[in-house]
Parts: C-alpha cells; structure tokens; sequence
C-alpha cells in the first residue's frame, strides 16, 4: 500500500461524508418539525417517574398536553404543588392547588385476626390466589398479602406487614399503581391530610362478618350516627367515608364497637 | 462502592446487556456454540466497546446533532476493521472460527446503545468505565452461555472432551433451536434470581 | 430558498463529517498497509497446507494457475508441486463436479506418473448421513492408487474401481467424474498442452 493508494482512500471516503452530512443537514432543515419549547421545560420539571397518574400516558405525553390540549396544569401527583408551580410559571398561568393524596389499603384483617377458608399452597400471587375461589382469606374483600401491590409500587411505599398490605404514607405519591393491581380493588386513593379509616371493605352481613374477622365492620351503622357532617355512611353493609365532608373529628372512630375505623400514625 | 466500581459493576449485573437489556442476540445465539469462539467474541466486542465509548466521548461537543448517527458507525465500523484486519493477521483460526461476526460487531447494539445513551452525555473517564462494564458483561455471559452449550451439546469444553463415550451429547444444543432455549433457561434463571432479591430487600 | 446562516450551517456540518470520515480512512489506510503483507502471507500458507495434504510428497508448489482453455471446465486451479530436492513431484488440482446437491468443491493430488495421491473434499451440500459420507475418509480414500478411468462399482471394487457409497450413486459418481477429470487435466499439462 503506497502513498497514493491511502491518499486516494482517504479522498474517496472524505468526499463521501462531506456530501453526505451535506445531505443529513439540508434534509433535517426542510423536514424540521416545529416543537414548542415550553414543552421541553415542562417535561424537565417533571418528576419524570412516568406512571401515569396524571392520566396521560407518561410525563412527555402529558407535557405534549398541557402544551397542545389545555391540560390542567395539577395533575401530576408526584410531583405537587411544587411541580405545579413550575409549570404555571411556564405557561404564564396560576396553578391551581393540588391536593396531596395517599393510598390506603382498606383492610385490617392480618394474620392474627383474619380466618382463611383453606391452606393455601401456590404461586405467592394475589391475582393467581384470587382466582382460587377468591383466594384463602374466608372474607371475600379481605387483603390476601402476596404482595402485587409491593412489587408494583415504583416508590417503595407498600409492605407486608403481618399478612397484609400497608401503605408508608411519607414515601406514597399517589401514583395510583397500586389501586390498579389489587385485584380485590380494596386500595383506594384518599386526600393526605384526612385521618381516619375504615380499615375494611367487607359487604358480607354483619353476622357472616365476625365469622371471618374480628376486626370486619359489621355495618351497626354507629359511627353513622354519630357523624355531625353526615360524612360517613353505611353502604352494603360496610361504612364508607366521604373524605370532601369528613372534618377529622374522630367521633366515628370513638364509637366503632369494632373498632374498624383507624386514625392514622404521624 | 467507590462511583468508579459501580459504573463497572453495572454493566456486568445491573444492566448486563445481554440477560437485562436483550441487546446483541444476533450475534450471541450465532457465536456461543463453543466457549472459545465465546470468549473470543466478548473480548473483540469489549475492545471496540470501550474504544469507541473513549473517542465518542472525546468528540461529543463536536460531533453535530444531526449527523450523529452517521458518526457514530463510522468511528466504530473504523476499530472493528482494526481489529479484524489484527485478527485476520495475527489470530487467523479465531478469525476462521467467528467469521462474518467479527464485521457484524458494526451493527451490534450494545455498542451503539452505549454510544448514544453514555458516551455522548458523559465525561471520557466514565464513559471508559461504562464501556469496560458493559464489555466484561457481555464477555461472562457469552462465556456462560457457551460453556453450556458446548458442555451439554458437544460434551467438551475449551475442545478437551470431558464426556461422551457413555451419553451421547445432544447437538441439537449446540445448533439454533438450543441457542434460543438456553438463552432463554438463563435469562429466566437470572431474572428469578433478581426478582428473588429485589423482593427479599423489600 | 435557503439563507446564508442555512447553508453555513450545512457545510459546517459536511465538513466535520468529511473530517471524521477522511481520518477513519487514513486510520485504516495505515493499519492495513502493516497488515495486508501478513494476511497475504496466512492466506498462501493456508493454501499451501490444503495443498500438501493431496499431495504429501511436495514441500513447495507453483504460484502460477496452470489452467488453461484445452482444460475441462469444472476444473478451476491446478499447482504443480516440488518435492525437497526441487523435482516435479505431482500436481494440485481443484475441482467442482456436480454433485446431488450441488458443486462439490474439492482438491485431487495427482502424481507424475497419473497416480491419485489424495482427495480432500473442501465443501459440499450433499444429503447427511448419505452423499455427505463422501468426505469421510472410507470413501475419499479409495481414490488413492487409482490412475485414468476410475468407475464406480457397486459390489465388491477391483483393481481401478472404488464403492459407491450405498444409496448415494449420484455423489460417488460425480466424486468419481472429478477424480477423473483432474487426472485427465494432468495429463494434458504434462503433454504440454
């Protein structure tokens, strides 16, 4: 290989990118897609954890949104008022207040107090064991404890304890994963700041009920009674709080012969 | 673990590019039919890996968005023909035995995955790093999948035979249908494994 | 059409890609100017070794091809070999009959006095376990001895017969016909023709 073969290589192959990075860059003028740059700086505020609970599927998509489609600019449950906040200030608008919610395993029947119809030995899966005959648990709503919602949670908020599935209030974002995977459906999002809990989601009688856990709500309707906002109330036959009239009173909590309704840890 | 080791220690087990990311299968089911040819195979791809990581690195402020792409098979397609035109010279049965996949290392896409979800982003030092992890990663596991596919399918290991008089070796292990169903055996085998620990620090 | 900061910014970017281009090129250029020699000389080596193994008695063989027009086609490349004291020992012959799945690519050593010293068979699609038998050596081996217009028999070979491998006449005959023929283009050389 002499000198005037590599010069020739080097030529032949120097002109074919120099055309062809011409070509690249008058191709990307004439094909370039205008995009919104407000779109890119909402998108990194965004939390970026692309879980959905926003409702758009993901944190691009729901940036394309906000920018394109009037999205509201709350949504983001992950990220907040904080988040909120940024993106009002990109879009020129307020942000409205974005209220801080929580999930809530609504069962208190673990492993000391809950009864199970038979023993069950089988994939260490919720949705596997509930297509069992409803799973072990005697109670049909109760929380079976394998775990789904655990592994599903990006946030590490869930964990087992003694049988059954708690929520660690600091770390939960309220991504709504959760609620999504349990397929008893007995998780559900409720606003942060309300403490107290109906630890159950039993609608069996109220006789039946005690058969399957002493801590199921019987549906006595007490707490009903003595409810000053009419917030709680008893339907098919287990009680359920309606958090927007609900003022933290803790009455219900006093009263529950069951003592179902839980007020939450600080 | 020092930020260095766990730059490294992520492409051998955290994003192993063949068992987590499923990056490279073309030439990892083609190649592991001898833990030779394996062994051979991980180390090329290691090299150009971490050379081509090194120079991205190096250009990434100069190298325009819009021809990146081209770039980047440039710059790698150059050190596989390095390194093919080394082996061909120096190494010419290893060159024989892993034939058209030392010119496909172009187009494997651990290195060109690397490129552009690393080495474009970040400084030279890592991203010698990130390519010698990924590397080593893609290295054990064509070793591991070789060697059980040379051990089960041809009973020898390293060509020293180790059994065979007795049981015949099934082949059918060391041609294609045995490729994907080991691949397989072992991906599931080590994601068990993950899962098993992820849920254990739970 | 475009302004001048557009076509400023188009060269700019050709140019730079002409840039990593032209030093990939010089790169590869000089590496494969230290490399190309040794390659060459792997390659002939390897030839040369292929070689000897139909045709042991030769230590060295011609550079030069000595097919020529006279010579049956589905020859491609005879080698005249050179034993240690620098003698005609014999020849190299490459050679494609058609097989039952195709050309069957292989090597007949031939010595001067138009005696088979070797058959290899370099690449075949013959059928497994039938025709593909032609390259083990029980059947190639046959081959070695036998001299101008070997046939295939199918019971019990004679003198300048060999066996057909069973159920596959096909292949043993278009080995056969390629054994032949490299003899016969021997023969034509060393006639001078």
């Amino acid at each position: 290989m002499n000198i005037t073969d590599i010069v020739t290589a080097v030529i032949i192959v120097g002109v074919t990118g120099l055309i062809f990075g011409c070509l690249l860059a008058f191709a990307s003028i004439i094909f370039e897609i205008k995009s919104d740059e407000r779109e890119t700086k909402i998108l990194e505020v965004l939390p970026g954890a692309n879980c959905g609970a926003c409702g758009y599927a993901g944190c691009s998509a729901y940036a394309s949104a906000i920018v394109k489609d009037n999205a509201p600019i709350n949504a983001c449950s992950v990220g907040k008022d904080a988040v909120a906040k940024k993106i009002g200030k990109i879009m020129g608008v307020k942000a409205g207040a974005v209220e801080p919610m929580v999930a809530r395993v609504m069962c208190g029947g673990d492993c000391s107090i809950a009864v199970n119809k038979y023993e069950y030995e089988g994939i260490h899966d919720c949705l596997a064991a509930s297509k069992l005959a409803g799973g072990p648990k005697a109670c049909p709503n109760g929380c079976l404890g394998f775990g789904n919602c655990v592994i599903a949670c990006p946030f590490d908020a869930i964990s087992i304890e003694n049988g059954i599935a708690v929520v660690n209030e600091e770390k939960c974002q309220a991504c709504g994963i959760c609620v999504k995977k349990c397929p008893k459906q007995i998780i559900k999002l409720v606003p942060k700041k309300n403490m107290y809990t109906v630890l159950c989601s039993n609608r069996e009688k109220g006789a039946l009920t005690n058969k399957y856990c002493s801590a199921g709500c019987i549906g006595c309707k007490m707490c009903e009674k003595v409810c000053s906002v009419g917030a709680i109330k008893v339907k098919d036959n287990f009680a359920v709080i309606d958090y927007d009239l609900c003022i933290n009173c803790g009455e219900c909590a006093e009263k529950c012969p069951k003592k179902v309704i839980v007020k939450r840890d600080i | 673990m020092s930020k260095n080791l766990k730059i490294i220690a992520n492409g051998i087990i955290t994003e192993n590019p063949t068992f987590v990311q499923l990056l490279g299968m073309c030439p990892t089911l083609a190649v592991t039919t001898s833990l030779k040819n394996g062994i051979g195979m991980g180390l090329s791809a290691a090299a150009v890996l971490v050379a081509s990581n090194v120079l991205i690195s190096l250009l990434r402020k100069l190298i325009p968005e819009k021809v990146r792409i081209a770039a980047y098979i440039v710059i790698i397609a150059t050190f596989v023909t390095i390194i093919d035109l080394l082996l061909k010279a120096f190494l010419p049965s290893l060159a024989d035995q892993l034939g058209i996949f030392i010119p496909l290392i172009v187009v494997n896409c651990i290195i060109l995955a690397r490129a552009e979800a690393y080495a474009s982003k970040n400084t030279v030092g890592k991203s010698a790093l990130d390519g010698l992890g990924m590397g080593l990663g893609f290295t054990l596991a064509l070793s591991l999948i070789s060697a059980v596919r040379e051990f089960f399918g041809a009973g020898t290991l390293f060509d020293i035979k180790i059994y065979g008089d007795v049981i015949t070796p099934p082949s059918i292990v060391t041609m294609a249908p045995g490729g994907f169903i080991v691949l397989g055996l072992l991906i599931a085998l080590i994601n068990h494994i993950a899962a098993k620990r992820k849920a254990g620090d739970k | 059409m475009l302004n001048k900061d557009q076509i400023k910014n188009i060269l700019k970017v050709g140019f730079t890609l002409c840039a990593i281009t032209a030093v990939s090129a010089l790169i590869l250029a000089c590496v494969n100017s230290v490399t190309a020699p040794v390659i060459a000389k792997n390659t002939a080596e390897k030839q040369s070794q292929a070689m000897q193994k139909v045709l042991p008695a030769a230590s060295e063989f011609s550079e030069d091809n000595l097919v020529n027009e006279n010579i049956d086609k589905i020859v491609t490349e005879i080698y005249e070999g050179k034993d240690e004291n620098g003698e005609v020992c014999g020849y190299a012959v490459m050679v494609s009959p058609n097989g039952y799945g195709g050309a069957i690519s292989m090597t007949v050593g031939v010595d001067t006095n138009l005696t088979v010293t070797g058959v290899d068979i370099i690449s075949q699609s013959e059928t497994p376990s039938l025709g593909a038998k032609c390259i083990e050596d029980d059947f190639k081996d046959q081959y070695i001895g036998k001299t101008q217009g070997v046939t295939v028999s199918k019971s019990g070979a004679k003198d300048n017969e060999v066996d057909a491998i069973s159920s596959a006449t096909i292949t043993s005959n278009a080995v056969t016909l390629g054994v032949n023929t490299a003899i016969d283009a021997v023969s034509l050389i060393k006639e001078g023709k």
